[in-house]
C-alpha cells in the first residue's frame, strides 16, 4: 500500500473509484493530494507523506462518502450507493432509478416513498414523476412557460414543472 | 411592405428582450445552484459554451437585425409620400392622432363661426352607403364589332397635353360615351369604319348621379356622387334648439368603373367627400376631394367594391398632415387610383382645395381664405380708415410632385395675395409655376366701383425645404388704371380678369370693364415678366386657345362700348398686333326677347378644337319667346357651329356649318361634338347628328332615348 523513496516517504492509496466530487475537492484542499483514475473502477490517491493519521482520515472519508441503501427491484433487492443516484423517474406504474454509471434499475417502491427516504440527502422532487440529485445538475435553463430545464451532468434533460418550482427554489436556497 | 418591416422589427425587439430576460433568469438560477454546491463543498459550475451558445446567438442575431432594419424603415419613411427625399419639411407636420385633429378642428370652429356653446348631434358627414343596387343594368340596343385602333379622333380639350380631364363625352375613335346633362345615363355608340353610328347600350343610374367621365385604355370611369338626407340637429349647451335642420343633404363623391369593351361594372369607389377635381395621367386617376369633418371619425374614408368584396379604406392619422399657419377647414384627400391594378393610396392634408392645376409632373392645389386680422381692422375703421384691403384675400398654394411610380409627394407650399379664378389661371413651364391672382375690394374712399388688383406670380420649388419661392411678381399693368376719387391710379384697376391662358413662355390675360384688353406677357425671363402687347376691342374673350406660338383664338361675348353684352363672338388674334385679326359675331336676336348662350363660354371642354385640323366647334342655344294669340310662346333652339380656322387665308374664320337639333318648349341643348375620321358627331339629349367635316353634309340622324 505504501513505499518510500530517497528518504522521502511516498505513498499511493488505491481506492474504489472516487465519484464524489465533494470528496475529491476535500482531498485536494485539505491534504493537497492528487487523484487519478487508473481504470473504470479505481482511483489512485498520491500522498507525499505517509502519515498514518492522514491515511486513516482519507480512508474514513472515502468510505464515509458511501451511503448504501437497499432498494427493491423487479429482480430482487439491490444495495446501491445513494451518492451515485442521478435521478428517479416514474413512468406509468413503474419507477426507474438512473445512476451516474448509466445503469437503470426498475424499482417496486412508489416515488413518494422514495422521495421521503431520500429527502435528507441532496434529492429534490422536480415534477410529478421526477426526483433529481441536485449535485448532478450542470445547468438550469429558464423556459418561457415558467418552467425550468435542468441539464444533468450525464446530459439528460429534466423539467422542473410550475407546481414544483417553489419547492425546487426552496431546496436550492437552503 | 413598410407594415411588414414594422411587424418584423417589433418581433425582433420582443425576441431580444425576452432572450435578455431569460439570460438574466438563467444566471440567477446558476448563482443559486453554485451557492448550493459551495455549501455542499462541491466545485462551482461554469456553464459550458455549448449551453450558452443558443441563447447568445439569438440575442446577437436579433440585435444585429434590429440595427439593420431600423435605419431602412426610417429611410423608407423619408422617401414615402408625402415626405420627399432630400427635403427638410418645415411647413408640414403629421397629425398623428384623433385628439390632435379634433383639437385643431375645435380651434377652427371657434375661430370661424364665432359660435360658442353649440353642440351638434349626429353624423355631420353621413354615410352614403348605397352598395351596388343603385344601378339599372340597361338594355343592349345594337351590336356589331367595330374595333379598329387606327381611328383619327380629337380628344377632350385638355389644358395640359398628357393630362386627361373629365368630360360628359369621351371617345377612343371606335366608341363614343355620352352622358347628357341631367339625364343620369350613359349612351354608348359604336362607330363603324364607314362612320355610321349605332346605339350599343344605354346605362341608366338611379342612386348614383353621374357628372362626368374618363376613358382609359380599358375602362370608362364614371364620376359623380351619391347623396343622403340627414337628420341633423343642433342644440346649445343649455339644451335650446339651435337649428332644427341644417343642410339636410350630404353629397358624396363616387366612381363607377366599367369595362370599356364588355360594359360590365368592374369597380365602385364611394367616398364621404366632395370631389374638388380629378385628372388621369398614364392610367392613374388623381382625385382631389374635400372631406367634410365628422368629429366621430374625422379621417377621410372610402368604400370600395371590387371583385365581389367590399372594403372600407380609412386614412391613418399618421398620413394626415397639417400646415401650421393654415385654417383647418376640412381635409383635402389626395387619392391615386391605379386603373390597372385598382390599388389606391390616399393622404389627407388639412385645409380645403378649390382649384387645381395638374401638369404631367405635379399637382398644384389652391385654397383662398380671408385674413380676418384685416377684416377686423376694416370693421373698426370708417371710410377714411386705413384698411389694407389688399391683404384681405390670401391663397395658399401647395405643390405635390407626381413621382415616377405615379404616387404623389407633397413638396412645397406658399401663400400669395388674391384669389385664383380657375385652372387656366395657373400653369407650369420649365419648372416655374405661374399664377394669376386677383383681389377685389369695395373701398368707398378710393372709388364707388369695385376695384381690383391683379398679379402674376412666378414661383419655383425650393430645393432644400418644402416651400415655393417667389421668383417675381408683376403687380402693375394688368388691367387699365382705375379712375379713383384721388385721380388715376395705375396700381389698381376697375377691370375684372375674364380669361387667362399660358402658352409656353407667354401669358395672355383678358381684363374687362367696357373694352377688352388682351395682354401678352413675356415670361421668357421668369425673374422679369414684361407686358409686351395689349389688344383692345369691344367685348371680351372668356376662353383663349393658342394656335401655334403667336396666334390665339378667343371665344367670348360681344359688348357695346359701354360694356353691355350683346352676343357671342369668336375672334382670332396675332399677339404681336394691336387689334384682332378677325371677329365673327353671333348677336342675340333683338327682335322679340331672345338670349343666346353657349357652354363653351364657361367650359373649355365644350369646345371641339384642333389646330392641325383647323377646327373650332361649339354649340349655342337660343331661348326666345314671342306673343302668339296673346300668349307668350317660348322655345329653345340649339345648334352646333363648326368653324374652320386658317391663319394663312384672308378670311381666317370660315362661315360655320350650322347643325340644328330641332326645337323644344323646354330647356334643351346641344352638348358636345366629337370628331372621328373626318366626321363630326353632334350630340343633344334627343339625337345624334353627324356631318362630313369637309362638306358640312349631314350623314346620319340617330334618335337617342327620349
Amino acid at each position: 500500500m505504501g513505499y518510500s523513496e530517497g528518504g522521502v516517504e511516498m505513498a499511493k492509496l488505491l481506492l474504489d473509484k472516487v465519484k464524489d466530487e465533494a470528496l475529491i475537492l476535500k482531498l485536494r484542499t485539505s491534504y493537497n493530494l492528487i487523484t487519478e483514475d487508473i481504470n473504470h473502477t479505481q482511483t489512485v490517491v498520491s500522498l507525499d507523506n505517509l502519515d498514518e493519521n492522514v491515511v486513516t482520515d482519507i480512508v474514513n472519508l472515502a468510505s464515509g462518502n458511501k451511503e448504501m441503501m437497499l432498494f427493491e427491484t423487479t429482480d430482487g433487492w439491490v444495495n446501491l450507493n445513494i451518492y451515485e443516484i442521478n435521478y428517479l423517474e416514474s413512468y406509468l406504474d413503474q419507477v426507474y432509478l438512473h445512476d451516474i454509471n448509466q445503469q437503470t434499475y426498475t424499482l417496486k417502491t412508489p416515488l413518494y416513498q422514495l422521495e421521503e427516504r431520500l429527502s435528507k440527502h441532496d434529492f429534490v422532487r422536480i415534477s410529478i414523476s421526477f426526483i433529481c440529485n441536485i449535485k448532478y445538475i450542470r445547468y438550469i435553463k429558464t423556459l418561457l412557460n415558467q418552467k425550468l430545464e435542468l441539464t444533468m451532468m450525464s446530459g439528460d434533460k429534466l423539467i422542473v414543472t410550475r407546481s414544483y418550482l417553489k419547492n425546487f427554489k426552496h431546496t436550492l436556497m437552503l | 411592405m413598410r407594415e411588414f418591416g414594422i411587424i418584423l422589427l417589433v418581433l425582433l425587439t420582443i425576441t431580444f428582450l425576452v432572450t435578455t430576460y431569460l439570460l438574466i433568469k438563467d444566471s440567477i438560477w446558476l448563482k443559486r445552484l453554485n451557492k448550493y454546491r459551495t455549501s455542499e463543498s462541491l466545485k462551482p459550475i461554469k456553464p459550458s459554451h455549448n449551453i450558452l451558445q443558443k441563447r447568445f446567438t439569438t440575442l446577437a442575431l436579433s440585435f444585429v437585425m434590429i440595427l439593420a432594419i431600423t435605419p431602412i424603415l426610417t429611410f423608407n419613411q423619408k422617401i414615402e409620400p408625402p415626405f420627399y427625399v432630400d427635403k427638410q419639411m418645415v411647413n408640414v407636420k403629421t397629425v398623428g392622432s384623433k385628439e390632435k385633429l379634433v383639437s385643431m378642428i375645435d380651434n377652427y370652429n371657434n375661430y370661424y363661426y364665432y359660435e360658442e356653446g353649440i353642440v351638434w348631434e349626429g353624423n355631420i358627414n353621413g354615410s352614403a352607403d348605397l352598395g351596388l343596387d343603385g344601378l339599372n343594368p340597361g338594355t343592349v340596343v345594337g351590336n356589331g364589332d367595330t374595333q379598329n385602333n387606327d381611328r383619327d379622333f380629337i380628344d377632350t380639350n385638355n389644358q395640359v397635353e398628357g393630362v386627361q380631364e373629365a368630360d360628359i363625352i369621351k371617345t377612343d375613335g371606335n366608341r363614343i360615351f355620352y352622358a347628357p346633362y341631367g339625364r343620369n345615363q350613359v349612351s354608348i355608340l359604336d362607330i363603324s369604319i364607314d362612320g355610321t353610328a349605332t346605339l350599343k347600350k344605354e346605362i341608366d343610374f338611379e342612386e348614383f348621379y353621374l357628372s362626368t367621365m374618363f376613358l382609359t385604355d380599358n375602362y370608362v370611369v364614371l364620376v359623380g356622387y351619391v347623396y343622403e338626407k340627414l337628420e341633423r340637429k343642433a342644440t346649445t349647451t343649455s339644451g335650446e334648439p339651435y337649428f332644427d335642420v341644417w343642410y339636410p343633404y350630404v353629397y358624396s363623391g363616387a366612381l363607377y368603373v366599367y369595362d370599356k369593351t364588355t360594359l360590365e361594372e368592374v369597380y365602385v369607389y364611394e367616398t364621404q367627400a366632395n370631389f374638388a377635381d380629378y385628372r388621369v395621367i398614364d392610367n392613374k386617376l388623381y382625385i382631389i376631394a374635400n372631406t367634410q369633418i365628422n368629429l366621430d371619425d374625422p379621417r377621410p374614408q372610402a368604400t370600395i367594391n371590387y371583385q365581389g368584396s367590399q372594403k372600407t379604406e380609412i386614412v391613418d392619422y399618421n398620413e394626415i398632415y397639417y400646415f401650421d399657419e393654415n385654417i383647418v377647414s376640412g381635409i383635402t384627400a389626395i387619392t391615386v387610383l391605379d386603373l390597372e391594378t385598382f390599388e389606391t393610396d390616399t393622404k389627407g392634408y388639412l385645409g380645403r382645395t378649390e382649384q387645381i392645376h395638374v401638369s404631367q409632373d405635379a399637382i398644384y392645389t389652391t385654397s383662398t381664405y380671408y385674413d380676418y386680422s384685416y377684416y377686423n381692422q376694416y370693421a373698426n375703421t370708417d371710410d377714411t380708415g386705413t384698411f389694407n384691403w389688399d391683404e384681405f384675400y390670401k391663397t395658399s398654394i401647395r405643390k405635390f410632385r407626381i413621382l415616377e411610380d405615379g404616387s404623389v409627394a407633397y413638396v412645397g407650399s406658399t401663400k400669395v395675395l388674391g384669389f385664383v379664378g380657375g385652372q387656366y389661371w395657373m400653369d407650369e413651364y420649365d419648372g416655374y409655376f405661374r399664377v394669376i391672382t386677383s383681389t377685389p375690394a369695395w373701398v368707398p374712399n378710393i372709388s364707388n366701383r369695385t376695384i381690383y388688383k391683379h398679379r402674376l406670380y412666378v414661383l419655383k420649388e425650393n430645393e432644400l425645404i418644402d416651400s415655393l419661392d417667389t421668383i417675381s411678381v408683376l403687380d402693375k399693368g394688368i388691367g387699365k388704371p382705375a379712375v379713383t376719387k384721388t385721380g388715376l391710379r395705375n396700381d389698381v384697376t376697375e377691370e375684372q380678369v375674364k380669361s387667362v391662358r399660358f402658352n409656353g413662355p407667354k401669358a395672355h390675360v383678358v381684363t374687362f370693364l367696357q373694352t377688352d384688353p388682351l395682354y401678352t406677357i413675356d415670361l421668357s425671363n421668369p425673374a422679369f415678366p414684361v407686358i409686351t402687347n395689349a389688344i383692345e376691342e369691344p367685348g371680351f374673350s372668356t376662353y383663349l386657345h393658342p394656335w401655334g406660338e403667336d396666334y390665339l383664338v378667343g371665344i367670348g361675348n360681344m359688348a357695346t362700348s359701354s360694356g353691355m353684352v350683346t352676343g357671342i363672338k369668336l375672334s382670332v388674334y396675332d399677339t404681336n398686333t394691336l387689334e384682332p385679326l378677325q371677329t365673327y359675331e353671333i348677336p342675340y336676336n333683338l327682335n322679340g326677347y331672345s338670349y343666346s348662350y353657349s357652354d363653351a363660354l364657361f367650359d373649355p371642354k365644350a369646345i371641339l378644337v384642333d389646330s392641325e385640323k383647323q377646327i373650332f366647334a361649339f354649340a349655342i342655344s337660343t331661348y326666345s319667346y314671342t306673343l302668339i294669340d296673346n300668349v307668350y310662346q317660348s322655345s329653345y333652339q340649339s345648334e352646333y357651329l363648326i368653324f374652320k380656322i386658317d391663319f394663312n387665308k384672308e378670311e381666317i374664320i370660315s362661315k360655320p356649318y350650322r347643325i340644328e337639333h330641332g326645337s323644344a318648349k323646354y330647356y334643351f341643348n346641344v352638348d358636345r361634338g366629337v370628331y372621328i375620321d373626318n366626321v363630326v358627331y353632334t350630340f343633344s339629349e334627343y339625337e345624334m347628328i353627324s356631318v362630313n367635316y369637309d362638306t358640312g353634309e349631314i350623314i346620319q340622324t340617330l334618335p337617342l332615348k327620349s
